[in-house]
């Protein structure tokens, strides 16, 4: 691969501290380097917004839950075809994109790593098949635990230290990346159809609290030094009055100790979901200022919005009882998947729109989050792809963030609940373009500890997104042409090679799966596997050596090693 | 006195004999055993004359075959069952409602008794390729 | 000897993974745990074995054979990529991408299976699980229309009905067993209750089913069923633990078809405000979930998807194979690890003997017997490994147990063979 010379741009890498500096990146050999060749590929960036590649810290993209989307939604393809091309895959696109379509959309956005947020450890296999079908971005998977009966049984065991095996043992067997927890207890408890109420309910059996699971899991996470913090959907997601289940929550992980270079122990998902006031779905209103400073005082907290879309979209989550409830509320179709021993998720299409009272309250939510958390190194734009929205909406939520003219035009047209209900009417803040930086690349590769991503220094990958927007002239009243150019990319830059000119997919190499492999005591792992392959004989209907998934699912897997603190 | 024929309700389906014989090969002597009779009733079969192994004619508006029968106790009269196969497949026609998926199950058929022999898999592939 | 453990079975949609199987030399020698037709598929794997390639009827080299089915397809304005259930999914994919580069379709025998299924799901979704839960939670198991000892055979045993599990320990005990069929079959004699209901009238028994779980007292026989027996089956589903209706063809493939299938997941989901209550549809194929699966990722249609425009469309009914053949549409046909000569009506089968079809298997069929070129193939799950879909929708990795026969290449090998001769035709043209 030639060495590329990006030149002149102006360049916004808040990692290192650069704000808007016209400079050259160079890249050679897939890095960021200090020199390149005589012959290097120029391109002239003169006049254009420089960054790194996004990172997406929270989609849906690949594995049974999309795909059940895909399935039952023919209507959301049939009005966004994607022809084949020389170059690309022929597919469809919306809500539910298919993999081809999903990995050339996020390039031609300029995001070149993104993160399947929910793994179900049996569905892992199809996870990483889908993955290699999704071409040009580098990914991860994030594990689901939170009703994992391993992790049921030894939070009630109380034995920290095996339940740190376990989830060594199942990120390595499901070649996953971070611990992902959703709706602690009340998934396993859906298995009988019922839920959790709050933090303190109590998980049918087992008799343990989602407080004890979100605790003992975040500790266990720290002291295994995971790359990330746990990755935590809340309680009580979509049940207005749920903003105080979510504050409880990060207060209960408030005082572990975070692994070694970060003071975040949590990160809480599509905040937005669980930032609700009131009572019930008429009286609704903005938790948001709660949540966000609760957040302002407390460190430990990380967050990303799940930002609200007017379109027809997709919801699906881990969360089957959550998605039943949504079913009752819409009347729209549902597709409930449980998993054994492990998981559960519900799909139910959904329509966010402006003229709804509830609708506009959660739109103005996630902006205000946004807004209100002082701290871009903590609020990570998302739009929970797609339960907010497509992530092909991620040009407008940033216009919203740039330009308060932008949302005071949308406010305009929308239900008179986001006025009275929020308090986004009275905020006056507008991102700058170093915090979009912030918050879609460096704050999010930061916080999955992906070091060579997210900013531009010597050694970065070679992953660089340039559009045509002249930064030094842009005002947020120009807010649709922001949305424009960050639609289509003037170049995306991939590991080194030019991908994406002018928003048109050039080239498709197959970017990596990231995968922690977290070394457990020799003497441990023995005790541990042989009570989990015990169980596995009684109650799994896979047997325990064609559970964990096999090299050949990762062609392109990057092993990230990890040495936790260990008692014994 | 026996009748002539009889109507009853055709349905085809899957076999454990048929999915062996399928896994020997099609060409196979099990394969064939198990996929050219149709289950009748007994009832059904004593009104027609007809015993185990004897042959019949099956008609349906789509086509005939002939096959062996074989009796069955457990099947109530009016009710007859045929294997999944390229015999069944004579009888079945390729109407689909617009939903992609044939009729297998539930359609009118008249049983008779018949001498006419059972086609081979070679002559049934014949006639599809005779296009008649 | 060498004794492979762990063997995934590559016959029916209950993927048992606990196969133990003897190998000598390059021979099976024994398969443990198998059923009698799994049984069948490893020990005659040999057998009937499509000796060469063919061009109409000749036997030629490989590359000859390749050429000859790319010249077709590369021609063709119409084709038709048909089967992929019985394979593995690398192999799936081949067929989607040979579909979408020839402008044809491609279609699964999902479409004379539980095609139907998927159309219901489209309309108002599934209440799904996987199978694991049904042996460790299930004490009401309802089998309707479908019956395992033919299709599913260690279904009882692995899964349903005699498992012991982490809430159901005493097993077959534990549970109350339903059979629901037009006639009496072995399921009927495992079940706790029999009910027969008249031809065609599966629709109208959910229903009334749907209503007395709702709170309507029947008062009158619905198909041929009493009313106290609906309005106590009803009872009984309200109040059972967890309970799961295992579907099969004997829904999809009778009067009604997805309307059967869209009242009975109503009739499940209505449950939910009860109890906890799951249906799953009994696939056929062993990987006929992973033909829905793979083509649904990349295309985002499980079946019946036509490349005619450049971009994935879908229609069952107008993209099915059963229609397009009855039709006379399509002017090729590719078939992978299928035989729809013998699967399908006469009336559709025999469009495939008046246009060059082109057929990838291991034994003669009536469909190698009429194709134009014929290449005989590896044996996904036997001689070359592979990834697998579970009737629930859960993969497995297939083995490769013995070497492949004759030294065959696999689907996936020729199907790359074939796609890159198109693609070249292709760009000639």
């Amino acid at each position: 691969m030639e060495d590329l010379k990006i030149k002149g741009g102006y360049v916004y890498d808040p990692l290192n501290g650069v704000d808007g500096d016209a400079m050259d990146v160079l890249i050679s050999g897939g890095k960021v380097v200090e020199k390149v060749g005589r012959d290097a590929k120029v391109i002239d960036a003169k006049g254009k917004l420089v960054m790194a590649g996004g990172v997406d810290l929270h989609s849906h993209i690949a594995g049974s839950k999309i795909n059940i989307g895909r399935l039952m939604r023919p209507e959301d393809h049939r009005k966004d075809v994607v022809p084949r091309t020389r170059v690309t895959r022929a597919g469809v696109g919306y809500s539910c994109p298919s993999t081809f379509v999903a990995g050339y959309r996020y390039a031609q956005m300029g995001y070149t790593a993104v993160m399947e947020a929910a793994m179900p450890p049996l569905g892992a296999r199809h996870v990483h098949e889908e993955l290699n079908d999704t071409p040009i971005i580098d990914k991860s998977a994030f594990t689901l635990f939170g009703n994992n009966h391993f992790t049921l049984k030894y939070v009630k065991e109380g034995d920290l230290e095996k339940l740190k095996a376990f989830i060594s043992w199942l990120l390595r067997a499901t070649r996953g990346y971070a611990v992902k927890i959703v709706n602690p207890g009340g998934v396993e408890n859906w298995k009988w159809g019922k839920n959790v109420g709050g933090l303190d309910d109590l998980v049918y059996n087992y008799e343990v609290s989602p407080r004890q699971i979100v605790t003992m899991l975040a500790q266990a996470n720290e002291e295994l030094g995971l790359p990330h913090t746990i990755h935590l959907h809340c309680n009580n997601l979509g049940v207005p009055g749920n903003y105080e289940t979510t504050i409880d929550t990060m207060e209960a992980v408030k005082g572990i100790r975070p692994a070694d270079g970060r003071k975040a122990t949590v990160h809480v998902v599509h905040c937005q979901f669980n930032s609700l006031d009131g009572d019930n779905w008429m009286n609704v209103k903005s938790g948001a200022s709660k949540v966000a400073k609760y957040v302002n005082a407390n460190e430990h907290v990380t967050l990303d919005l799940g930002q609200a879309i007017f379109t027809d979209t997709t919801t699906m989550t881990g969360d089957g009882p959550w998605q039943f409830r949504l079913w009752n509320i819409t009347g729209n179709k549902w597709v409930n998947s449980d998993v054994e021993m492990e998981a559960g998720a519900g799909v139910v299409p959904y329509t966010f729109k402006k003229d709804n009272p509830a609708n506009a309250i959660q739109w103005g939510i996630g902006l205000e989050l946004a807004l209100l958390i002082e701290d871009p190194w903590r609020v990570y734009m998302t739009t929970d792809h797609p339960n907010g929205g497509p992530f092909t909406f991620y040009p407008t939520v940033i216009s919203w963030l740039m330009s308060r003219q932008a949302r005071t035009d949308l406010m305009r047209e929308m239900n008179k609940s986001v006025l009275r209900r929020t308090t986004l009417p009275n905020i006056y803040r507008e991102y700058t373009f170093g915090e979009i930086a912030t918050v879609t690349r460096a704050a999010t590769a930061k916080a999955l500890g992906l070091k060579d991503k997210g900013h531009l220094g010597i050694g970065a990958d070679g992953d660089v997104s340039v559009y045509h927007l002249d930064p030094t002239a842009w005002r947020p009243s120009m807010y649709r042409d922001l949305e424009k150019s960050l639609a289509r990319a003037a170049y995306t830059v991939k590991g080194g090679e030019i991908v994406v000119k002018d928003g048109v997919v050039t080239a498709t190499p197959l970017g990596s799966t990231f995968w922690v492999d977290s070394k457990i005591p020799e003497k441990l792992e023995a005790e541990v596997m042989k009570e989990i392959e015990a169980d596995f004989d009684k109650y799994y209907t896979v047997g325990f050596r064609n559970y964990p998934v096999e090299d050949a699912y990762l062609p392109t897997g990057v092993r990230m090693e990890t040495k936790g603190r260990w008692a014994r | 006195m026996f009748v002539e024929k009889i109507t009853v309700i055709l349905i085809s389906g899957r076999t454990s004999q048929q999915g062996v014989g399928l896994e020997v090969g099609k060409t196979s002597e099990e394969y064939f055993e198990s996929v050219t009779y149709i289950e009748l009733s007994t009832g059904d079969a004593g009104s027609l004359g007809v015993g185990d192994g004897d042959q019949v004619k099956v008609e349906t508006a789509h086509g005939s075959v002939v096959v062996s029968a074989k009796l069955s106790d457990k099947l109530e009269p009016g009710t007859s069952f045929f294997p999944y196969g390229i015999w069944a497949n004579q009888v079945f026609g390729s109407e689909t409602g617009g939903t992609g998926m044939p009729h297998f199950k539930g359609i009118e058929a008249e049983i008779s008794p018949s001498s006419a022999g059972v086609p081979s898999l070679a002559d049934l592939v014949a006639t599809l390729k005779g296009g008649s | 000897m060498a004794v492979i453990t762990d063997v995934v079975c590559p016959f029916c949609g209950c993927l048992c993974d606990d196969l133990e199987i003897t190998v000598e030399g390059n021979e099976i020698k024994g398969a443990k745990n198998a059923c009698a037709i799994s049984r069948s598929k490893f020990m005659s794997h040999g057998e009937n074995r499509i000796r060469t390639p063919t061009v109409k009827g000749k036997e030629v080299s490989l590359e000859k054979a390749v050429e000859a089915a790319a010249k077709a397809l590369a021609s063709a304005k119409r084709p038709i990529v048909y089967g992929l259930s019985s394979t593995e999914c690398d192999a799936i994919a081949r067929c989607v991408e040979l579909a979408e580069i020839t402008g044809g379709v491609v279609d699964n025998t999902a479409s004379v299976c539980h095609g139907p299924t998927i159309l219901a799901l489209q309309q108002v979704g599934e209440s799904k699980t996987s199978l694991g839960e049904v042996k460790n939670r299930a004490d009401l198991v309802i089998f309707w229309g479908s019956n395992p000892p033919a299709a599913h055979i260690r279904h009882f045993v692995r899964y349903s009905v005699t498992p012991r599990g982490l809430y159901v320990p005493e097993g077959r005990k534990g549970r109350y067993v339903v059979h629901v069929d037009v006639r009496e079959t072995p399921t009927s004699r495992v079940a706790d209750q029999f009910i027969k209901v008249d031809h065609g009238g599966d629709f109208e028994l959910l229903l009334a089913l749907r209503a007395a779980v709702r709170g309507a007292k029947i008062t009158e026989d619905i198909s041929g069923v009493p009313a106290e027996e609906i309005n106590a089956l009803a009872k009984r589903m309200k109040e059972a633990k967890m309970g799961i209706v295992f579907f099969g063809l004997g829904l999809t493939q009778s009067d009604g078809r997805h309307m059967n299938i869209d009242v009975a997941v109503g009739l499940v989901a209505e449950l939910n405000h009860h109890t906890k209550f799951v249906l799953t549809p009994m696939r056929g194929h062993y990987n006929v979930a992973g033909a829905n699966t793979v083509t649904t990722w990349q295309t985002g249609y499980p079946y019946a998807v036509d490349f005619a425009r450049g971009y994935p469309r879908y229609n069952p009914g107008e993209y099915t194979a059963v229609d397009m053949l009855a039709k006379g549409e399509p002017d090729a046909a590719i078939i992978v690890a299928s035989d729809p000569a013998a699967t399908f009506p006469a009336n559709s089968a025999k469009h495939l003997a008046r246009i060059p079809t082109i057929t990838l298997d291991q034994k003669v069929t009536p469909t190698t017997m009429l194709s134009d070129v014929v290449i005989p193939v590896a044996t996904a799950g036997i001689e070359v490994e592979g990834t697998a879909y579970r009737m629930d929708g859960f993969s497995l990795r297939l083995s490769k147990v013995v070497e492949p026969h004759g030294g065959v290449k696999s689907d996936r090998e020729v199907l790359d063979m074939i796609i890159e001769r198109v693609k070249a035709l292709k760009e000639d043209a």
